[in-house]
């Protein structure tokens, strides 16, 4: 009998056990790849990491894979990338032959990094065609005093030479100065910048929080108040993407504050290779959003 | 396979044209024993009038009988000439017994009216009503008296769907979603209809609770697996509602003054029939427009409501007509300083049913329906407006032909037409102005509209080869004209009498899905059906069902199913895909199986009602687009599935009821290592998460408490019950999802859970 009842508790212990798992502490390091080419620049930002322990604290220091051997691959070129650390953090960058190379449109771009330990990633991008404005953007644009009915001004609006091709299009805008204000007016002032209030908005980070980015299907736009998180300087960016792009972007900003990686979404493979490597071209103006009260 | 379906349909065609046991077969197929009478008719409830489903009319003595159908018809053929005792009983009823004389080829039309009675009376089951048991063929079907259902209220809500939760195999997406996960199957693969027409989105408040209103219904059945021919056009189950036809005899009411809502039924007799009409709505809008506008400090406004209406009229004694209605619609809103948002869903349906008799065996059901289920979304970004909507609507004409054609076969055939529009409409241009037209898209606009028709054909057999042995083979054909797609799905199941008490069944059949819908489960603000197209085949599943169906002791059912469920070319959908042309681009396509076992232990009779039930189920998925092709189980699954519902009539002024869940943890996806990511122009953007094993561990396990308490009492002479109801008793906050939080500089795995304790206190009347 006593067998019985111990059977019995064994038997509900092991299909509890099956009710609940702990959560895992298992570490997988994959090797993560940023790479995006921008027309008409050089080729610069290349960040190549190994993903961290969720149990750790990020550090970019630490993560960066400086001895890898990058290249980038054209039908007529090879470009041997460098290590670099600069202001911005660590990079790959490519400084030219003889002059600063830059990125061109309707070309196609190979990328081929070996690791130390052997391993290879690869990625190709085909970068699209300029874009570029087909309205200006007015040098001060004046934030509305009636903040309950923020309504849309025309001097917002926005649009852009369409690219056969391509569909989505991603509108950047950031504060260049989220210190000074005062100074960029005629005659210039002491005055402060200062962040513009949202309900929606009260516990996002206040001053590294200067960029808004949205997805945008169409090449001609009304513009919202919405899209400045600061007053005083802006520079207002369209990016036309190559899908490689378009897919990141929904992987960074579709998925929540805190997105998880979609391979779908990824456009590099090979060792334990997760990131992008894509390209667009972007057409920017700047803009002075004048503040509606001190 | 063709040689399955080949052999199959010679099954089928050898049902219709046997003979009746012992008989030698004739060119009249069916021939009744010389000299024998008939009896058919309704029967009612002797208050109300209304028609009852499943109640069973037998013949003392004999091993005839039948059930009543969903018309609340029934029809015994081979009656022997001479004085007999014809048996009415039905749970909740007092069981009657008339003596009739009948004549040689005699054929009486009586319409039986049965008295009500408490459920606490126990009831004994006598042989008659064990023989009438014995021609339920259907597999996997469960019927719970909508008085246990309405008693069994969940947060202060007495709601069809909840409860249904609380039938083994039956799992949710979470303990606040109302979305019916039946053996494996997702919402979407559930055929619900009420009175004849397809609901295609049955919720309120985005999936929380169902849209039906318990007090307009008179019926709950639900199929889980293995349901026969009549049925189609979904994988994995069945729910048919009743609604009531109402009170013919007077006019009487019903009014609720709940936490959640507040409902209103009336109903009382029309002509030569009956009307009803029973709505419900909330009052969270009402009690916000009483506050002052606060642009800073906006609360979003919801409303929901949902109205049933019901005419029947007697034309003469073999006809009956029946015109319908049901709708329900939500509506979410916010204004802020600088953003407006709106959000509505509604579902419309509408049906005229006519029901005739041409004979003693043979009854018509012809019903003409038409559902919309509309949802849209519009929001105004300081400026920047964008819109999005969609709808399908669904034009049905069913007719139904029932043939009682001897004691031992019936044989039921019938068509479907159906005609669907799917509109789809979205802008996210900025400009609501700028609009493509019907039928294109754009950059940044879609308006597509789709029309569609469906065909079907059906037939099936019930015949009871011997006491012990009896079958139902069916055949379904349908015909889908965009995609210019036929199906055939056989379907078939037996039942072997082993024992008085003891039946094994067996249940296979072929289903298929034409439609899809694309939602996010956990909150379905945007439900999309969207028809098969080219690209892609329609949804195929085949289920093998082996059940035991037991009466262990009198009023007691204890059932043990073990089912298989094989399903290819079912969907998932693509949350990233915006520049959808077809089918293909919106949902990734892959395979899936469930298979397991449920114990379900039920007392429908008595003091103490309620059930037990038990279910172990592993459930998998393999996409070739989804975890690396690799196979995986659905969020929903749940290995184990423990369910307890008890409600005790202490006297006739107290009642307890308490329902208990327990449920193995919900899958989730764990990540295994993380790292910050940046666009174009920063240094670091949003921390970026890579999982492992999609939906690889468990949370830990569900498990919860609710408590029901009735006080019945009168005010001013009209009966009246107060209402007490405690959620979630000793405050088991269960994990609704857990996610990683990058945010911050070190992730954090972040727990969301669920409602504390929640007692609620609800009023109601009846006039």
């Amino acid at each position: 009998m006593k067998k019985i009842h111990l059977l019995f508790v064994v038997a509900l212990l092991a299909g509890l056990s099956a009710c609940e798992d702990p959560v895992p502490s298992d570490y997988l390091q994959q090797n993560g790849v940023e790479a995006i080419l921008i027309v008409g620049e050089p080729i610069q930002e290349i960040r190549l990491m190994r993903s961290q322990d969720v149990k750790d604290t990020f550090s970019i220091t630490a993560a960066f894979i400086k001895d890898a051997d990058v290249k980038i691959l054209t039908d007529s070129d090879t470009l041997q990338l460098l290590y670099r650390e600069t202001e911005k953090g660590s990079e790959y960058w490519y400084p030219g032959k003889d002059t600063l190379y830059k990125v061109q449109p309707n070309t196609t771009y190979r990328l081929r990094i070996r690791l130390a330990g052997g391993g290879l990633i690869t990625g190709t991008t085909t970068t699209p065609g300029q874009i570029s404005y087909t309205r200006v953007i007015p040098d001060t644009l004046e934030y509305p005093k009636d903040t309950t009915n923020l309504t849309t001004d025309e001097k917002l609006r926005l649009s852009w030479t369409p690219l056969p091709g391509i569909n989505e299009y991603i509108l950047r805008v950031s504060a260049l100065d989220t210190l000074e204000y005062g100074k960029y007016l005629n005659p210039p002032t002491e005055e402060k910048n200062r962040r513009i209030e949202r309900f929606w908005e009260e516990n996002a980070p206040k001053y590294d929080d200067i960029t808004r980015w949205a997805y945008i299907p169409a090449t001609n736009i009304p513009g919202s108040w919405n899209a400045f998180k600061w007053f005083g300087v802006q520079e207002v960016s369209v990016f036309a993407p190559d899908p490689n792009f378009t897919k990141w972007f929904k992987q960074i900003r579709f998925g929540g504050a805190s997105p998880t990686y979609n391979a779908l979404l990824g456009s590099v493979q090979g060792e334990s290779a997760v990131g992008v490597f894509a390209s667009a071209s972007v057409t920017s103006d700047t803009t002075f959003v004048i503040k509606n009260q001190p | 396979m063709n040689r399955l379906i080949t052999a199959y349909m010679l099954v089928c065609c050898a049902v219709f044209f046997l003979p009746s046991p012992g008989k030698s077969a004739t060119l009249t197929m069916i021939p009744d024993p010389q000299g024998t009478a008939s009896i058919s008719g309704y029967v009612v409830d002797s208050t109300t009038k209304e028609t009852l489903i499943s109640a069973t009319v037998s013949i003392k003595g004999t091993k005839l009988g039948a059930f009543t159908n969903k018309s609340g018809f029934y029809s015994v053929k081979s009656i022997p000439a001479g004085k007999q005792t014809v048996v009415i009983s039905m749970v909740g009823y007092s069981r009657k017994e008339v003596t009739l004389t009948f004549g040689e080829k005699e054929s009486k039309t009586i319409t039986f009216s049965m008295q009500p009675q408490d459920m606490q009376t126990e009831g004994v089951v006598v042989e008659g009503d064990r023989d009438i048991e014995k021609r339920e063929i259907t597999i996997s079907k469960v019927n719970i008296p909508i008085e246990q259902l309405s008693q069994l209220r969940i947060g202060g809500e007495s709601d069809i769907f909840r409860s249904l939760q609380y039938l083994p195999g039956i799992l949710t997406s979470s303990q606040i979603s109302s979305g019916l996960y039946v053996r494996g199957g997702s919402p979407d693969q559930n055929l619900v209809l009420i009175d004849g027409s397809t609901v295609y989105n049955p919720s309120h408040l985005f999936g929380f609770i169902s849209a039906f209103n318990t007090d307009a219904i008179k019926d709950v059945e639900l199929i889980k697996g293995g349901f026969p021919a009549e049925y189609g056009g979904r994988l994995s189950s069945v729910l048919t509602l009743t609604q009531k036809d109402g009170n013919q005899n007077e006019f009487e009411g019903v009014a609720s003054l709940g936490a959640i809502s507040s409902r209103l039924s009336l109903e009382g007799p029309i002509g030569d029939g009956s009307w009803f009409i029973g709505g419900r709505r909330t009052y969270l809008d009402l009690i916000i427009g009483l506050l002052p506008d606060d642009p800073e400090n906006p609360l979003p406004n919801f409303a929901f409501y949902d109205l049933n209406a019901k005419i029947s009229q007697n034309l003469g004694s073999n006809d009956k007509i029946f015109i319908s209605g049901f709708m329900s619609d939500d509506d979410l809103s916010l204004k802020g300083t600088g953003v407006e948002f709106n959000v509505g869903l509604g579902n419309r349906t509408g049906a005229a049913r006519w029901t005739h008799i041409f004979s003693e065996d043979l009854f018509s059901v012809v019903n003409l329906s038409a559902s919309r289920y509309k949802n849209g979304f519009d929001a105004n970004n300081a400026g920047f407006e964008v819109e999005a909507s969609n709808s399908i609507l669904d034009y049905t004409l069913k007719a139904n032909l029932e043939w009682f054609a001897s004691d031992v076969l019936t044989v039921k055939g019938g068509t479907e037409i159906n005609r669907f529009t799917f509109n789809y409409y979205q802008n996210f241009t900025g400009d609501r102005d700028s609009t493509s037209p019907t039928g294109s898209t754009g950059r940044g606009t879609t308006n597509l509209e789709i029309n569609d028709w469906t065909y079907s054909l059906f037939a099936q057999g019930n015949y009871q080869f011997s006491d012990l042995v009896s079958m139902q083979a069916g055949l379904r054909g349908d015909y889908w004209k965009l995609s210019e797609i036929g199906t055939v799905d056989p379907r078939l199941a037996l039942r072997y009498q082993w024992q008085p008490d003891v039946a094994f069944k067996a249940a296979w059949g072929i289903y298929h899905q034409y439609l899809r819908l694309a939602s996010n489960p956990d909150f379905s603000f945007f439900d999309t059906w969207l028809p098969t197209d080219s690209t892609v085949q329609p949804s195929r599943a085949s289920h093998y069902i082996f059940s035991v169906e037991t009466m262990p002791f009198d009023g007691y059912d204890f059932n043990v199913d073990l089912y298989y469920k094989d399903l290819t070319n079912i969907s998932e959908l693509n949350r990233f895909s915006t520049n959808a042309a077809n089918v293909t681009d919106v949902f990734f396509s892959g395979n899936g199986e469930a298979y397991g076992v449920e114990f379900f232990l039920q007392k429908k009779k008595g003091r103490l009602t309620g059930w037990l039930g038990y279910a172990l189920g592993w459930v998998y998925s393999t996409f070739d687009s989804i975890n690396g092709g690799a196979r995986f189980r659905p969020k929903y699954d749940r290995l184990h599935d423990f369910k307890a519902v008890a409600l005790y009539r202490l006297n006739d002024t107290w009642e307890i009821g308490a329902s208990f869940s327990f449920q193995s943890g919900q899958s989730y996806t764990a990540m295994t290592s993380w790292y910050q990511t940046s666009l174009p122009g920063e240094s670091t953007d949003a921390g970026l998460s890579v999982p492992g094993q999609r939906y690889g561990y468990r949370l830990p396990p569900s498990h919860q408490l609710n408590l029901n308490v009735n006080y019945n009492f009168t005010v001013f002479d009209l009966p009246a019950r107060l209402l007490l109801d405690i959620y979630n008793v000793y405050s088991r906050r269960d994990i609704w999802f857990r996610y990683y939080d990058t945010t911050k500089e070190r992730p954090t795995v972040t727990d969301v859970r669920l409602l504390p304790i929640l007692p609620t206190v609800s009023f109601e009347v009846k006039f």
